[in-house]
């Protein structure tokens, strides 16, 4: 069959039930997408769509269908795109119907990505080259002869090998995806109106987003970005290559010693929907600001470092939820107004978040986080655990969920294999310029993943000493593929960037490769690099303006979805053709923390700085005392139990020791009151420029705890939230050289945001003693059997002059008042005093008994005060 | 006659001789275990330093005091103030060349000796007036026969020689200091001297508020004098020596109170004075802490931090003590039920023992120190010095105590035991917490027949002497 070449064409099957080869209308020049359906019953909506691998307008190709009581495949020269099973009993169609052939043009206007030009018609169609095999059959008695063996194709029940593999490697590689039920739906949703928003209100427990009564079409991005700080995952001593492309990044042992080679990338899903107020201040006092993070990391061990990536510098981070809140409430309401959204978002997102409503998890630090005296609040769980059951409440905070646009990606299998993912929310109430005009709430979502691309079907090994950095694409990454953009978006774009070590990196290959020496570099054009190969041409590229540096700027690749629909779905990829090594810019130190000391009295928090030195250039940035010093923000929180003592701070430069007012620019500390609140520390730090390392300690004592205060897991420790160490001298900003519409796109600004790098160190896990939790029945008696001997006893001491008068007027008689005496001054020895002196045994009873109703009253009478006072 | 005299003075002489000795020796021996390297990580062992007594703590304190923030900001500091301001300099202060904690470590020392030398000038004093008693008595006879024993000396030397004061001392906590302003109101008041009971009472109940208990004890030093025998047992010598005839005892009664020049009865005077210097001083002290945390929580903080603190057993960090594990096990409901039981069995038997040891007020602060000691809410070996110390004073009463052997290999056991078991839980991870805390059960066990029976034993002697008395009585009617 061909097709004539024109702006579209199809051949249709039409009955009630129905098989079809479709061929969808498309601009010249793209790749024509087959759309294959099956009708069975009347019901439809089993779409699929595939990319051909070649053109369909130039030659005569094989289309057929296979179909028998067992199956329906099509192929399309020979090799199988599309099987489709049998599964009445599960309770899905089948068609069964005696089928006739049709072939017709139709006019879709939904499925084809432009408007029929009418201009042209009429539209004729040619076929040629029709072969059918069947049984053909009118009646019901023939039904069963044709099920019969007498037919080849009965005998068929499932692909051969050789089909299955034709037909796997189409499909992954062709990009074949399952389209949604798309245009009825989507359209409905797209006219509803959006003033309201009520369609997803209701899954909301969190009354402060009920401020996004009137919310603007969302602006949904997603920005693939080197999350520069997880190079520095897998530990010390390797050198790090970061792979091109998306973010993707390798590691991997410097003189190829180790064998680990692991590539990762970061996309980040952002998505920002922004709503002018309609509600009333007292609402709004609920909250300002306020940021909440659920992360998730793969390795065993971890070490973050900092990044200058002005995105992942915020978005990576440890483990755990972390969560801070600005408010604008007046101050001694700010604590209540932290217990009520703590409270909020634990509904939310059915995570434990409602843990930090306790006064000794959160802490209210004054300049060492944000700068925000007083109304801030911050607080971590370190141990909080990550799944599906959190990204579902945040993904129905989209307006299309993960139905449509860039969130359609979110696929949770591929999305929880990553190394790192986390999903962070993010509300400000800030002025902004919308459409409509003056302040608003937005909502901020962001996922960052750091996946790795499937390197066993990509790599290709090279005759170099060093591999070819696995290429990727959305489909291999996610298994999905963008099929346009959410309509109720208003704007779609994914941004690949470069960094610039890689777009360094690039430049040199192109120069050592002189392939075009002088016009084509790596942000003019993509397809002409040698190094890498994109498979959608970007809409834009953007490059990133630094006047100061000599260094190469990073590039930004922009790609808009709105362009995109099912019929053409947006898979962007990206190949790699020469193995490119390179390292991205790092946060001038490299924090780790450690804890010092063995058993469980006390210790030593250490945090250790490692000069990267790699960023060099940037240190001439404090010269004002005429020294060059590197500015260095601390920030720590620890748990009450963990007792530090603030005078043993120690600084070590060079591993000297050295002075602490002579390193320690400013320093704020706010104490842990037991059981009440945690200990916060607050530091800068000035370091010389050459300085190597430095470190940090702390001594603490361990607390002990009440045994309701230990977790069911009381001994596998308790943790010490991660400390944040930030660089107020380096910031993540990128100016990159745009006209107005940056403002349009949320992430474009956020690549502009002057924030300073920021690293976390690790979560550390401390070891606490643990008390007998079997046995607290035991310890109360034994502890009051002693109280009470002892007051019994003395007692009983004192008490004796009655009895010991009356004997020694009788014991006069008997001569052995010493013995009598010495015997009787002994609690013990009443019994053996009975044989001396038969008359005693009454007495000494009575005094026993009298001095036991003494203590049964007392304790009696306390009891009764204690019911009246406080039962 | 001038022989045996010089024999005597001689034979004191020598004595004397081998006190000093032995004192220096002590201070040389504090003075090596100073200079071991790190401190012998006695400061941070649970025995010695509570809450209320490390000097890490009060560091901090001095820390948070000088970056201008309340000291009792967080939980670390709940000591007075004022040791803040007499310690808190010398915790930073540095002597180049020498160890870091050299400067607080000299004035522990120094506190020990100043101990010591009033424990000594308290026991010879106390010696002094039981010659006297038994003089008064017409008991010459026994007291030389007895061979007395200077008590004062072995006081002082047990004090100095404890081992459990050589830790207090060494291992940086301010016990010595608490011990000081204890046995300085103990002194003062023995030696009649008003003023300076006072200010003692008034700073130990400052520094560690159990001590406001030895009011009692203090009163009755100051109103009858340092312990004598008892008071019936004068009355019957000086109505013999009035009237031999009668044996009325009511009539005698009268006719002793009706002496004038008879010390034995209660005196008001320096009893009203010692409680006026006793206001006085707390006025004064509560003055100068005020001065003092005026700028960051006020007094009540003060109040809270430091009595609070004591009162509630918020820290439950292992001690010697009982009332740690008990809190950490207790359920939360009870916890206030308990508390009051455990301080009330403090409060309890005050009375009692005031009224039945009333004529030995020196044995009775004893007795309140060891009580208290034994059910504080942190205690640490610096108290069981100190009531280790006391104990000296009344060796000549003492003597036919029971169970001394025992107990004294039962505190050697506790004391080499615990620190295992401690090792074994907190450290090694292969014991359990029951483990200490048997050992600290013990503890509690042996102090509470320590206490028994040195009441017990006190009161005996008493029994013994007013039968020797009723025997010469008897003796000289017939």
């Amino acid at each position: 069959m061909k097709l004539t070449s024109g702006d579209g064409d199809e051949v249709k099957d039409k009955a009630h039930d129905e098989l079809d080869f479709e061929f969808l209308g498309n601009i010249k020049g793209e790749p024509i997408l087959l759309q294959t359906n099956v009708f069975a019953n009347g019901t439809s909506g089993r779409e699929q769509r595939i990319t051909l691998w070649f053109d369909p307008t130039t030659e005569y190709h094989d289309y057929k269908i296979l179909w028998n009581q067992n199956q329906i495949v099509f192929y399309v020269d020979d090799i199988p795109i599309r099987v489709f099973k049998k599964l009445t009993e599960s309770g899905v169609p089948f068609p069964s119907q005696p089928l006739q052939i049709q072939a017709s043009l139709w006019h879709a206007k939904w499925a084809s990505q432009n408007e029929t030009d009418w201009r042209y018609a009429p539209f004729k169609a040619h076929y040629q080259g029709f072969d059918i095999s069947g049984c053909p059959c009118a009646t019901k008695q023939c039904m069963n002869e044709c099920y019969g063996q007498n037919y080849w194709w009965n005998d068929i029940r499932e692909l051969n090998s050789d089909q299955r593999r034709a037909y796997e490697d189409r499909r992954f590689h062709g990009g074949l995806s399952d389209s949604a039920p798309h245009c009825p739906n989507l359209i409905a949703l797209s006219q509803r109106p959006y003033s309201d928003s009520s369609s997803f209100l209701h899954l909301m427990a969190l009354p402060l987003l009920l401020l996004l009564r009137r919310v603007l079409l969302p602006s949904l991005s997603l920005t693939f970005c080197p999350n520069s700080p997880f190079q520095s995952c897998l530990g010390n001593g390797h050198r790090r290559r970061f792979l091109g492309g998306v973010a993707s990044e390798a590691i991997s042992g410097s003189q190829g010693a180790v064998p680990l080679q692991l590539s990762k990338q970061g996309p980040t899903y952002q998505l920002q929907w922004p709503a002018p107020p309609s509600l009333p201040q007292s609402h709004i006092s609920a909250g300002r600001f306020r940021s909440f993070t659920l992360r998730k990391w793969n390795f065993l061990s971890h070490k973050v470092g900092g990044g200058f990536d002005p995105i992942s510098s915020n978005k990576a981070k440890p483990p755990g939820v972390e969560l801070w809140a600005v408010f604008d409430a007046p101050l001694e309401q700010v604590d209540d107004s932290w217990k009520n959204l703590t409270h909020a978002l634990s509904g939310l997102f059915c995570a434990s978040v409602n843990f930090l409503e306790s006064s000794t998890t959160y802490s209210a630090p004054e300049w060492g986080y944000r700068p925000a005296p007083g109304s801030l609040r911050y607080g971590t769980l370190p141990r909080e655990a990550v799944c599906t059951e959190n990204l579902t409440p945040w993904l129905k905070l989209l307006p299309c969920r993960d139905k449509a646009g860039l969130s359609a990606l979110m696929d949770r299998p591929s999305i929880y294999k990553g190394f790192y993912h986390s999903q962070q929310l993010r509300l400000t109430s800030s002025e902004f310029e919308s459409e409509e005009g003056g302040s608003g709430i937005v909502l901020q979502q962001t996922l960052t993943v750091v996946v790795q691309p499937d390197s066993e079907r990509n790599v290709m090994s090279y005759s170099h000493e060093t591999k070819l950095q696995p290429s990727w694409s959305l489909t291999s990454i996610f298994g999905r593929m963008v099929t346009g953009r959410c309509v109720l978006a208003k704007s779609s774009t994914i941004y690949l960037q470069f960094d610039r070590g890689l777009v360094g990196q690039l430049d040199y290959l192109q120069k050592e490769n002189e392939l075009s020496s002088a016009d084509k570099s790596v942000y003019e054009g993509f397809s002409s690099n040698p190094g890498f190969e994109l498979s959608v041409k970007p809409d834009r590229v953007l490059k990133e303006l630094n006047g100061f540096e000599k260094k190469t700027p990073s590039v930004v690749y922009e790609f808009y979805i709105e362009k995109y629909s099912e019929s053409r779905p947006f898979d962007l990829g990206l190949t790699w053709k020469l193995p490119v090594v390179w390292s991205c810019q790092k946060a001038p130190l490299h924090a780790s923390r450690f804890l010092m000391g063995s058993g469980n009295e006390r210790g030593a928090i250490a945090i250790s700085l490692r000069s990267t030195e790699v960023s060099d250039e940037f240190l001439h940035t404090d010269m004002s005392e005429g020294r060059c010093k590197l500015e260095v923000k601390v920030f720590q929180v620890v748990p009450w139990y963990i007792k530090v003592y603030f005078h043993t701070v120690r600084v070590y430069v060079n591993e000297q020791p050295q002075e602490v007012s002579d390193v320690v620019e400013k320093m704020r500390v706010s104490p842990s009151v037991d059981k009440v609140s945690p200990g916060v520390m607050e530091m800068v730090l000035k370091f010389p420029c050459g300085m190597k390392s430095a470190a940090i300690t702390l001594e603490f004592d361990k607390g002990f705890l009440h045994i309701d205060e230990y977790p069911p897991d009381a001994n596998q420790g308790f943790d010490i939230p991660a400390a944040i160490i930030s660089f107020p001298n380096f910031h993540t900003s990128m100016q990159f050289f745009t006209d107005k519409s940056v403002d349009r796109s949320s992430i474009l600004s956020k690549f502009q945001e002057n924030n300073a790098v920021l690293a976390y160190t690790e979560v550390l896990l401390v070891p606490l003693t643990t008390p007998d939790f079997s046995m607290p029945y035991n310890v109360i008696t034994i502890t009051c059997t002693v109280c009470a001997l002892y007051f019994g006893s003395l007692l009983n001491v004192l008490r004796k002059r009655v009895g010991e008068e009356e004997r020694s007027s009788k014991s006069k008689a008997t001569k052995e008042t010493g013995r009598l005496r010495q015997l009787l001054s002994r609690v013990s020895a009443k019994l053996r005093g009975r044989p001396f002196e038969p008359p005693q045994p009454p007495s000494n009873s009575s005094s026993f008994i009298s001095s036991k109703l003494i203590l049964f009253i007392l304790v009696v009478g306390i009891a009764v005060f204690w019911q009246v006072y406080f039962g | 006659m001038e022989v045996k005299e010089e024999q005597s003075t001689k034979r004191k002489k020598q004595k004397q001789g081998r006190f000093w000795t032995w004192v220096a020796a002590s201070v040389l021996f504090r003075l090596i275990l100073i200079y071991f390297p790190k401190n012998l990580n006695l400061s941070s062992r649970p025995e010695v330093s509570t809450p209320l007594t490390s000097l890490r703590r009060l560091a901090e304190g001095y820390w948070l005091k000088q970056s201008s923030m309340s000291p009792y900001a967080g939980s670390m500091y709940h000591g007075s103030p004022l040791l803040l301001s007499l310690l808190g300099p010398l915790t930073v202060k540095r002597i180049e060349g020498q160890p870091s904690h050299l400067l607080c470590s000299l004035v522990f020392v120094v506190a020990d000796i100043l101990n010591a030398m009033l424990i000594r000038a308290t026991g010879q004093t106390l010696q002094v007036a039981y010659r006297q008693s038994l003089k008064s008595l017409d008991l010459d006879t026994i007291s030389e026969s007895m061979e007395v024993l200077s008590s004062g000396d072995i006081a002082a030397l047990v004090y100095l020689w404890n081992p459990f004061t050589i830790v207090a001392c060494v291992g940086l906590s301010t016990s010595p200091i608490e011990n000081l302003a204890i046995i300085l109101a103990l002194y003062g008041a023995c030696k009649r001297m008003v003023p300076l009971a006072a200010f003692g009472w008034v700073m130990a109940t400052h520094l560690s508020l159990y001590p406001v208990i030895l009011i009692i004890p203090i009163i009755l030093l100051l109103g009858y004098g340092p312990d004598t025998p008892r008071k019936l047992l004068l009355m019957r010598r000086y109505g013999k020596v009035e009237d031999n005839s009668s044996s009325d005892s009511c009539q005698q009664q009268e006719k002793v109170i009706n002496q004038s020049d008879l010390p034995k009865v209660f005196a008001w005077r320096p009893a009203m004075l010692f409680l006026l210097w006793a206001i006085m001083w707390s006025v004064y002290v509560l003055l100068l802490c005020g001065i003092s945390v005026k700028q960051y929580g006020g007094l009540w903080e003060m109040f809270e931090r430091m009595y609070g603190f004591i009162l509630t057993v918020q820290d439950l960090s292992p001690n010697i003590g009982v009332l740690w594990y008990f809190f950490a096990e207790v359920f939360d409901f009870f916890r206030n039920f308990f508390l009051i039981v455990f301080h009330m069995n403090i409060l309890f038997m005050i009375f009692p023992l005031a009224i039945r040891l009333k004529h030995r007020p020196c044995f009775l602060a004893f007795v309140y120190i060891t009580i208290s000691s034994m059910l504080k809410s942190y205690p640490s070996v610096g108290d069981s010095a100190l009531y280790f110390g006391l104990l000296g004073w009344f060796v000549n009463e003492l003597s036919e105590m029971q169970f001394s052997f025992c107990l004294f290999s039962v505190y050697v056991g506790v004391s080499l035991l615990s620190p295992v078991m401690h090792n074994l839980w907190i450290w090694r991870g292969t014991g359990n917490a029951n483990f200490y805390f048997a050992t600290a059960i013990t503890y509690a066990c042996l102090q509470m027949v320590l206490v028994v029976e040195s009441v017990s034993a006190m009161l005996n002697h008493d029994r013994k002497l007013k039968k020797l008395t009723n025997a010469k009585l008897q003796n000289g009617k017939s």
